[in-house]
């Protein structure tokens, strides 16, 4: 499992609750901001994303409130997923070191980019 | 306002699994309202289309996991083992017709050995062989080249005698469905220990007066006239189907004795062999007399039915599982109160 790359909703999560733990819509607000207003997670999409990280250790319950009748409930970063993101944000730089360099090389018109 | 649009939510929420909704559906309905604007209504498209592709694939999630189960597994090693009796029973047919019309006929009797029937006998004899040893991965190897032969001739026959072919398409599936089930896991003798003594008994004695179908229907439609023989053809069909419906009671016997999530799954593995039949007896009988091939709308009926007819019995076992979880949950709930 270490070794299959995340997918995008699962890097941004884990970013997101890389700062503090967070509850979903905070995590929905908070991976629209880290992505420029890229990426906008449904909670269809957001909730598949968390449970495939707790099933895998990644992320746990930090804890649990009542806010308006409504449950909240908010997620931390484990152990294991501080270490699969730094492995994950490590893939994607070497990746993006690599591409630059072969843009700035091949296509010096470019300026090959950052 | 509010309340009508959490009802909204509620209701796309509900496609969602039980195993899902347990956990997670409070938390996704405070998502939800969250992200509402003030004085909304109705879900916004692309969240309910969200939700719906979302809540399919849990559920398809839920139903494979769900095929790996325990019971699945035994109903694969009963249907393994009865397939291949079945098959063993369907292939000495022949054999059995022609020694009854040569015996009624004074003349020595004698095997008829021809290439289609004699190598069809051989391979489920070995298949049934090995699975009622208990060495169910032989019976595998086996079993998936006795389809490839009956796929080879299948397919020779099929430019002139289309309408034969997809006539006698159930023992086909018949014999994909019992490779498909040799295949899976399971501990030797497991078909054995499942069905016991008595309902292997039963199921063999079903496959025996099945295969002695035609034998009997001579027998008794048959009486000797000036020299020669008569042979009366109404008694004969009702002999031959009398045999048939006898032979599958037993079977259907056997298959009563398993315990009921097994039976169940038994009979869904069964079932799309049983339906496409049903379904060529009545909607293609007048096309299997004509020359032409299927047209592709009949493929497609030829082709679904067996997959749909499948993923409806997953669903009704699964249905009915559930509510009898649910059921009593609600009776021990009750006595502990």
């Amino acid at each position: 499992m270490a070794n299959l790359a995340l997918g995008e909703p699962a890097f941004l999560i884990l970013t997101a609750l890389a700062e503090q733990p967070q509850h979903g819509y905070g995590m929905i607000d908070d991976v629209r901001r880290i992505s420029d207003g890229r990426v906008e997670l449904r909670a269809g999409t957001l909730y598949a994303v968390l449970d495939r990280l707790r099933t895998d250790g990644l992320i746990e319950v930090d804890r649990e409130e009542v806010v308006s009748s409504r449950l909240r409930r908010y997620y931390r970063l484990t152990a294991l997923g501080a270490e699969r993101l730094a492995v994950e944000a490590e893939r994607l730089r070497h990746n993006a070191r690599i591409a630059s360099a072969r843009l700035r090389a091949h296509r010096p018109a470019w300026g090959g980019g950052a | 306002m509010s309340d009508q649009l959490e009802a909204r939510y509620r209701r796309l929420l509900a496609w969602y699994p039980w195993e899902h909704r347990r956990v997670y559906e409070e938390e996704m309905l405070g998502v939800l309202m969250a992200g509402a604007r003030p004085g909304q209504r109705y879900p916004r498209l692309t969240d309910a289309a969200n939700l719906l592709v979302s809540a399919g694939g849990r559920r398809l999630g839920v139903a494979v996991r769900g095929l790996a189960g325990v019971e699945w597994r035994d109903a694969a090693a009963v249907v393994g083992l009865l397939g291949a009796l079945l098959l063993l029973g369907l292939r000495l047919h022949p054999y059995g017709r022609a020694l009854a019309v040569e015996w009624w006929s004074d003349e020595e009797p004698r095997i008829i050995v021809s290439g289609g029937p004699a190598p069809r006998l051989a391979f489920w004899f070995l298949v049934t062989a090995a699975a009622l040893l208990g060495l169910r991965r032989t019976a595998a190897i086996v079993a998936w080249p006795a389809v490839a032969w009956e796929t080879a001739l299948a397919v020779l026959r099929f430019p002139s005698e289309a309408g034969d072919v997809i006539g006698s398409m159930w023992p086909y599936l018949l014999a994909v469905l019992t490779a498909a089930a040799l295949t899976v896991p399971a501990t030797r003798h497991r078909a054995r220990t499942l069905l016991g003594g008595r309902g292997l008994a039963l199921a063999g004695a079903g496959v025996l007066v099945a295969a002695a179908a035609p034998v009997v229907s001579l027998l008794i439609g048959g009486r000797p006239e000036g020299g020669s023989y008569v042979f009366t053809a109404g008694l004969m069909m009702t002999a031959l189907s009398a045999c048939y419906l006898a032979g599958g009671a037993l079977v259907a016997m056997a298959v009563w004795r398993l315990a009921a999530p097994v039976r169940r799954r038994v009979v869904v593995l069964f079932a799309p062999v049983i339906v496409v039949q049903l379904v060529i007896e009545q909607w293609f009988s007048g096309w299997r007399h004509s020359t032409s091939a299927p047209v592709p709308a009949q493929w497609a009926v030829l082709v679904l039915t067996p997959a749909l007819t499948f993923a409806v019995g997953v669903a009704v076992v699964r249905w009915r599982e559930e509510r009898e979880r649910l059921i009593a949950l609600g009776r021990a709930a009750d006595r502990a109160t």
